[in-house]
């Protein structure tokens, strides 16, 4: 059951929420695809980084930390658009050559 | 009271000769290492560079002198709005994910040294060549004179002499450091330095945030200060800011993307894992460099209030008040602002030295080399190119000193709306195989015609037509440049061969 469970993940439910792929060369190597669901997560992070809703929250500038509310959420927003794009880095790129993280 | 930082001390001017010393050594070592006299060799620096030089060399060449001194001083103009800066700084490298992958791979496959190689190879076009290596020589040639201004107001705060002769000083002895260790050792020179540059910037952003927080209080006290004088420079954006937000992502996103100096350094890194990792670490370096510009900005704003009155642009030397008071206070503090103004130094000259060796490779190969004289050797080019770039300094060191006045704020901020419009050439160029050599050409033709027709309407009217809606005149240029392109090579009935 585990297992299934498992597989499932790796055939279905990752690629799908990620627009990763697994795919074996020796070892499992993950990578990169430049797919419309990685520009999709861009497009609600970025609408979510941008402020444009604040000025409908009350408590919009209530000091975090030294920086308003809204602000800091920018802050995070674009702090969380690096780490996704970190982590999508963080796989191989279709065009790089196998062996070439050895170098 | 002045504005201008206290002179340096003869031993603190020794401190910032060794550091310029140290570029020139460089140059030299690069000169020894060349491996031969070759195009490739001296704008991409042979077989290519590792992780630490390819992530030091892109982001001292992304982050200029403009980022001290600019986004400090529009933070002090515009509150935390300015925040956009960390959001457009990261957008730079969400680009290059559409970019870098495929050009890198081209690049080694076809030995490209400058970006329209790439345009070149894929279009086969020389109208579409020569177009490209124009705008992006015209766009960067002006960051160039920008950087060298900078250098010039740099020096000019250094000494008790006439301001203008310090100022022609500053700017002739920096840019002729820049080209010497240029000229010896091409980019492995540039790369190298940058090493040494990036480090010092990283270190001297470290320091401003220290210095600024123990000399002026904490950033709540800041902001407090900031909400009760102008509650406006704290309030979340309205909507006409928001879109100048979404336009500021895409428009410095993909202009920044497309700067021909980064452009080469992603066919010059040595693996596409290299340049992977490198720009997994560029990510969050907007979180260390923009974000500590802004915290900067908003102290300034709160406890040296006025500084934008009557001349918003004098927000801009925020900085340099702020070094000022920290070099009154203490003999600590004094060393420290010398290790900032080297890292103000290492700004301007890092961005600099790429721009130039980035024009200098286009001019040489892309028009000399293919225009003027098409059976020159890799040694005559390679002569020519150093050549250019001493013309090249000469002549904007000459413009810099002769118009020292003159505004620039606008100009750098076109230099975007006019990368922009190779948008469609380069991302849909590498993605998308119907894209066609004319449609592309006319398209950004258009595009250009756009930005410089809302400038026009913009310079001839009263009102503000430099953003319409909050959206630069670049977006709609790229929206007519990107539909013509599309549309037309949709429609498109010629064969590639043909055409």
């Amino acid at each position: 059951m585990a297992g299934q469970l498992v597989s499932c993940n790796q055939r279905l439910i990752y690629p799908w929420l990620t627009g990763l792929t697994e795919r074996s060369n020796r070892r499992r190597i993950r990578v990169m695809h430049n797919v419309t669901r990685i520009w999709f997560g861009y497009g609600i992070l970025t609408l979510a980084a941008i402020p444009w809703y604040w000025r409908w929250i009350p408590g919009a500038t209530t000091l975090i930390c030294g920086v308003p509310a809204w602000a800091a959420s920018a802050i995070v927003g674009s702090a969380l658009v690096s780490c996704y794009t970190a982590w999508l880095l963080s796989r191989r790129w279709p065009e790089e050559l196998p062996g070439e993280d050895n170098q | 009271m002045s504005d201008q930082l206290i002179p340096f001390t003869p031993a603190e001017l020794v401190f910032i000769a060794i550091y310029l010393s140290s570029l020139v050594a460089i140059g030299l070592v690069g000169y020894r290492a060349r491996q031969e006299n070759s195009l490739r060799d001296f704008y991409l620096g042979g077989s290519g560079i590792g992780f630490v030089v390819l992530l030091l060399t892109l982001y001292s060449t992304q982050y200029s002198g403009n980022t001290l001194f600019g986004f400090t001083g529009n933070t002090y103009r515009v509150g935390f709005a300015w925040t956009v800066s960390i959001h457009f700084m990261t957008s730079i490298v969400v680009f290059y994910l559409l970019l870098a992958p495929k050009l890198f791979r081209l690049a080694k496959q076809h030995g490209f040294i400058t970006p329209t190689d790439f345009i070149e190879h894929r279009f086969r076009s020389p109208a579409l060549n020569c177009l490209t290596s124009l705008l992006m020589t015209v766009s960067i040639a002006n960051f160039l004179l920008a950087q060298l201004m900078a250098m010039g107001n740099a020096i000019e705060g250094l000494t008790t002499i006439d301001p203008d002769r310090a100022f022609a000083g500053g700017v002739i002895v920096l840019a002729l450091i820049i080209v010497v260790y240029e000229t010896l050792g091409g980019f492995r020179a540039v790369a190298w330095t940058d090493v040494i540059q990036g480090s010092v910037l990283l270190v001297g952003f470290v320091i401003l945030l220290v210095l600024v927080l123990h000399e002026f209080g904490s950033l709540t006290a800041a902001t407090q200060i900031v909400q009760l004088r102008s509650p406006e420079k704290v309030a979340p954006p309205d909507w006409l800011a928001s879109n100048e937000w979404a336009s500021y992502v895409l428009v410095v996103g993909l202009g920044g993307a497309l700067y021909p100096q980064a452009i080469q350094r992603i066919y010059a890194a040595n693996s596409a894992t290299t340049l992977r990792r490198s720009l997994l670490v560029m990510a969050f370096l907007p979180l260390t460099t923009a974000l500590i510009a802004i915290v900067v900005g908003i102290v300034g704003l709160a406890h040296i209030p006025g500084l934008d009155v009557p001349d918003p642009a004098r927000a801009d030397t925020l900085l340099t008040v702020i070094c000022r008071r920290i070099q009154e206070n203490s003999l600590a503090g004094r060393w420290l602002v010398v290790v900032l103004f080297s890292a103000i130094l290492a700004a301007i000259m890092s961005t600099a030295d790429s721009v130039l060796l980035s024009i200098s490779s286009m001019l040489t190969k892309d028009i000399y080399g293919k225009y003027m004289n098409p059976r020159a050797t890799e040694r005559h080019l390679t002569l020519i190119g150093k050549a250019c770039s001493w013309g090249l300094i000469v002549l904007l060191a000459f413009l810099a000193i002769r118009h020292r006045d003159m505004t620039l704020i606008k100009l750098l901020d076109r230099k975007f709306d006019l990368l922009v419009q190779l948008a469609p050439a380069f991302f849909l160029g590498l993605h998308w195989p119907r894209l066609r050599a004319t449609p592309t050409l006319v398209g950004i033709c258009a595009g250009i015609l756009v930005v410089f027709g809302i400038l026009a309407i913009d310079r001839m009217s009263e009102a503000d037509y430099s953003k319409i809606a909050g959206i630069h005149p670049g977006l709609y240029g790229l929206a007519l440049n990107a539909a013509v392109a599309v549309g037309w090579s949709l429609v498109w009935r010629v064969t590639p061969a043909a055409e």
